[in-house]
């Protein structure tokens, strides 16, 4: 699997209590604060405006932080857009600690109400990348098998995966959950044993 | 590693693959420092390959400028421009037209090499941001792939070629213009005689001269439907307007031509560009329109050139072979019309019906607006889109140039249809064409030179004015906002009835960002005249502005009084009177809100501000050949390496006869392509007069080039493969050499006098 660019989601739990725009003046400040490890931060730009879209984005030069609803849930999504080493597993952890460095951040965000609350037994995987793997159920098979090597081990259990029916067209897409809310800083600690 | 090179390689023109192959060696080139960064930078510039804001590796936080480390370890791409900082890509599509493949294509290549979004702009192009470089060979294979070109999307070249987006369906038309806005742009993509400018030059068409779809006053080159009856037989013609454009001098296009007959369209826009390439500014690139170049020289003047050089013209067949099939090149509806079924509409429904839909002349048919808030739209919309636009209309889709997409050939009875399908994805907005469609150009948001946030305001208006869209006054409905985000005037703030660019203020040694308020612009009759700056007022309190004028309208308004004669009775001192007050701004202290700008809580500063990339680098065509042959020599050598001696040799020979061509052309500028026949010039013109001679050498190095036109090689072996590119070294060097010899007489600042040496040298028609 040489996949290269794929971004992971991590839903929240209620949208309906966040104004998007809230997010404008924290992420601007985390670029001051420079509060994203590994990654250069280099602007904000808010899409709010565009309904089943990307929303407000911290843009990076390694891939882009959005609060996304382009599947019409909102939720926390990195979209890696430079290569990563290692095997499929090794940046596969790389993207999912990225994304769970922001989500612990936003979590603890005073500005937002005290932070946003995350739901925490579900992954959303999704291929970003037509020609190394297209929507498929063969892709899927391929991606899942590879997964199922690492994933019951880093999230302590057998994770449910599931492709996400959609047209052809749309980016194939994995709903990965599990039967109990994650431990996310113990599964942030495991990451960073493994980088 | 499958890449989109190989899958695509049966589905891309030929043409199209080539130029994409020699681009990726471009990046290739520069990544290694081989070639020169000015040059490179306009040969991106010219594939739509855009700089962003702080790809210079600094951007201010709001408290300090920070430093961006790229940690790049590749050159720059561009003038202080960072290679790994991403970029726009901007996709020409002329005239706006889009058809499903297209838009699906769009949609993917924004999501996986963008930010999901699409932009479209005042050019009726498509806009990606926060692209890689490394990513545009494939982003343009997969264009490619279904007949979409980057090729000239920025630089000093033809941008893309606009139309009125109702074309062939509009009531008040002469004729459509499309297939002619079609021909105009395939002649003139890579044409040599639109190659040579110091600046870029945009074409419009519009099928009539009341409405503003094709704003022909604001371009280089502006046309106009019309029709001529002679002998009792109707003739086919453009009324042809030059020297127009925005900016932050803008100028009225003149009236060149009353009628053109469309015979004569192409050759003269080939005359045009000849006169501009040669005698149009290249030093002072705030002077190198060709606004500046027919004021100086005078419209009579410029006309009496553009006629002469017409006449000297080499024929060419292209120039009326596209007008036989221009009878039959009319759009037929995907499906026939049916009667109405009587269901009732959807919520909603009627208002939108009311501002976004057009009744075609083909009865049945209506043009539905898809309005676009800022002119984005995610993937996720596009893609849906084009399934509805399958389903409903097929390839009738197009792009305008207020930032929205109509999808045409809607039959009446799907109208209903269409609105809920457009809900679901979130495109059913109303106010198409009214005071809540508002153009903005990207601003601070992406744009190196933008001074305010042009987009910030345009949707703090949008959705201010939304609110009461409603109850508005219709003539306040009917009116247009639109906004720059600085002087140089991309949102054409001097079109609307109301407009704004943005401007700076230094109160106590903070900055406060500014909009000009501009009124009076014309947005019927082709943008028939431009509005005028009253003042400056801060960005926060520009919706203050606006409900001002808009409350003084309806009150004062007498009649049926137009908003351009209102202005023009009230006047623009006492309106700015109405505005007096808010334009003083109180200190930092008392309130800092005015002291950043809409969207971006940071302090407003000016210090983000860039090198403009707009109008690219000046790199004459005598640059950019010797460059292709230096990139041909370099494939040479890949060759070599891999072991296949014959293509390495004829690659070698074939870098010399681009040199060699690059250097007749300066003084023949229709040199034909033939071998034999660039080699029998360049031997009259360079050699035999000794011009290409080496001081020391004489010409040796000349001989490298006769020799293997006078005789292939017998045996392609390593030794002859290396020995004809190592020739071919010294050629290409011997006519940079050649080139800096000449330049002193070529290339100088241009004084009166290299003026008069410039036309010298390159006589009308360029055959001696």
């Amino acid at each position: 699997m040489d996949l290269q660019r794929f971004a992971i989601k991590v839903y929240l739990e209620d949208p309906s209590k966040l104004d998007p725009k809230a997010l404008i003046p924290v992420f601007h400040r985390w670029i001051q604060q420079r509060a994203i490890p590994d990654h250069l931060l280099i602007d904000v730009a808010d899409y709010s405006h565009v309904p089943h879209g990307p929303g407000v984005m911290l843009m990076t030069r390694e891939g882009h932080f959005s609060l996304d609803n382009s599947d019409q849930r909102l939720g926390l999504m990195y979209t890696r857009k430079q290569p990563t080493e290692g095997s499929f597993g090794e940046r596969f952890q790389a993207v999912l600690r990225a994304t769970l460095q922001a989500r612990q951040l936003l979590a603890q965000e005073a500005e937002l109400s005290g932070g946003l609350v995350f739901k925490d037994d579900e992954l959303l995987l999704v291929a970003n990348d037509r020609l190394q793997a297209p929507n498929t159920t063969e892709s899927f098979e391929t991606i899942r098998v590879e997964l199922g090597r690492f994933l019951p081990g880093l999230l302590g259990g057998e994770p449910a995966i599931v492709h996400v029916k959609s047209q052809p067209r749309e980016r194939l897409a994995l709903s990965i959950t599990v039967p109990q809310a994650l431990d996310i800083p113990g599964l942030l600690l495991r990451l960073a044993v493994a980088s | 590693m499958t890449t989109w090179k190989d899958r695509l390689a049966d589905t891309m023109g030929p043409d199209l693959a080539r130029e994409i192959d020699i681009f990726e060696t471009q990046i290739e080139l520069r990544r290694q420092d081989k070639l020169e960064e000015k040059v490179f930078a306009e040969t991106r510039l010219r594939k739509g390959v855009y700089g962003q804001r702080y790809d210079n590796g600094q951007r201010h936080d709001g408290i300090e400028v920070q430093q961006l480390d790229y940690r790049s370890e590749y050159p720059t791409k561009g003038v202080e421009t960072v290679w790994d900082a991403p970029g726009m890509q901007r996709i020409k599509m002329p005239f706006g037209g889009l058809n499903p493949d297209q838009m699906d294509v769009l949609a993917d290549l924004a999501e996986e090499y963008s930010d999901g979004i699409c932009h479209v702009t005042t050019r009726q192009d498509i806009q990606l941001h926060f692209v890689h470089l490394e990513d545009t060979p494939s982003l343009m294979r997969r264009l490619a792939a279904v007949g979409v070109t980057t090729h000239e999307a920025c630089g000093n070249a033809v941008r893309n070629v606009t139309a009125c987006p109702l074309s062939g369906a509009c009531h008040d038309e002469v004729f459509d213009v499309t297939p002619y806005a079609r021909a105009a742009a395939q002649y003139m993509l890579g044409h040599p005689d639109f190659q040579d400018f110091g600046r870029k030059f945009k074409v419009s068409f519009s099928g009539c001269a009341s409405h503003p779809c094709g704003l022909a006053t604001i371009h280089d080159m502006g046309l106009i439907a019309a029709i001529r009856t002679a002998n009792g037989k109707e003739s086919r013609g453009f009324t042809l307007y030059v020297g127009g454009g925005l900016g932050a001098v803008p100028y009225q296009a003149k009236l060149f031509e009353e009628f053109l007959p469309v015979e004569e369209l192409l050759p003269t826009a080939q005359a045009i560009g000849r006169v501009f390439g040669r005698l149009g500014e290249k030093k002072n690139r705030a002077r190198a329109r060709i606004k500046f170049l027919v004021d100086k020289l005078g419209l009579e003047e410029f006309r009496r050139l553009v006629r002469e050089e017409r006449k000297v013209l080499p024929e060419d067949p292209r120039w009326t072979s596209y007008l036989e099939g221009v009878s039959s090149d009319r759009e037929r509806p995907l499906q026939a019309p049916v009667s109405r079924n009587g269901v009732p509409p959807p919520e909603g429904y009627d208002l939108w019906k009311k501002t976004n839909v057009y009744r075609q002349k083909q009865s049945g048919f209506v043009i539905a607006t898809v309005a676009l808030p800022l002119g984005d739209l995610s993937a996720y919309q596009l893609r849906n889109l084009a399934g509805i636009a399958r389903r409903l209309v097929g390839d009738h889709v197009r792009t305008t140039v207020e930032q929205n997409i109509v999808l045409r050939w809607v039959r009446e009875e799907d109208l209903p249809e269409l609105y809920t399908s457009l809900q679901a994805i979130g495109l059913a907005q109303p106010g198409a064409g009214t005071i809540i469609d508002i153009t903005a150009c990207p601003g601070t948001d992406t744009c190196k030179l933008g001074i305010a946030s042009s987009r910030g305001l345009a949707e703090e208006l949008r959705t201010d004015l939304a609110t009461q869209f409603v109850q508005l006054d219709e003539a306040v409905k009917n009116l247009r906002i639109k906004v720059s985000g600085c002087f140089n005037s991309c949102g054409q703030h001097q079109v609307a009835d109301i407009g704004f660019y943005g401007v700076s203020r230094t109160i106590d040694r903070h900055k406060v960002p500014h909009f000009q308020v501009v009124l009076g612009g014309q947005w019927t009759e082709n943008a028939g005249s431009y509005g005028q700056a009253i003042g400056a007022v801060p960005s926060k309190r520009i919706p203050e502005v606006v409900r001002r004028i808009t409350d003084r309208y309806i009150r004062q308004r007498q009649g049926e009084e137009k908003f351009q004669d209102f202005i023009q009775r009230i006047g623009k001192k006492v309106l700015r009177e109405d505005l007096e007050d808010l334009m003083v701004v109180p200190s930092y202290e008392k309130d800092p809100t005015l002291y950043s700008d809409w969207g971006d809580p940071r302090e407003f500063t000016m210090s983000d501000i860039g090198t403009g990339e707009c109008a690219g680098e000046v790199v004459t065509p005598l640059q950019f050949g010797l460059t292709a042959a230096e990139r041909e020599l370099f494939e040479a050598q890949i060759q070599l390496d891999e072991g296949d001696f014959p293509k390495a040799w004829h690659l070698g020979r074939g870098a010399m006869l681009q040199a060699a061509k690059t250097l007749v052309r300066e003084q023949f500028r229709d040199v034909p392509d033939e071998p034999e026949a660039i080699v029998s010039e360049f031997k009259k013109r360079f050699f035999d007069t000794k011009i290409f001679f080496d001081k020391y050498a004489g010409g040796k190095f000349g001989n490298y080039l006769f020799r293997p036109y006078e005789q292939e090689a017998e045996d392609f072996t390593d030794d002859t493969a290396r020995k004809i590119i190592a020739e071919a070294q010294l050629f290409i060097e011997a006519s940079h050499a050649c080139y800096a010899r000449l330049e002193p007489e070529q290339v100088a600042p241009m004084t009166q006098l290299s003026r008069l040496s410039r036309s010298t040298l390159r006589k009308p028609g360029g055959a001696q």
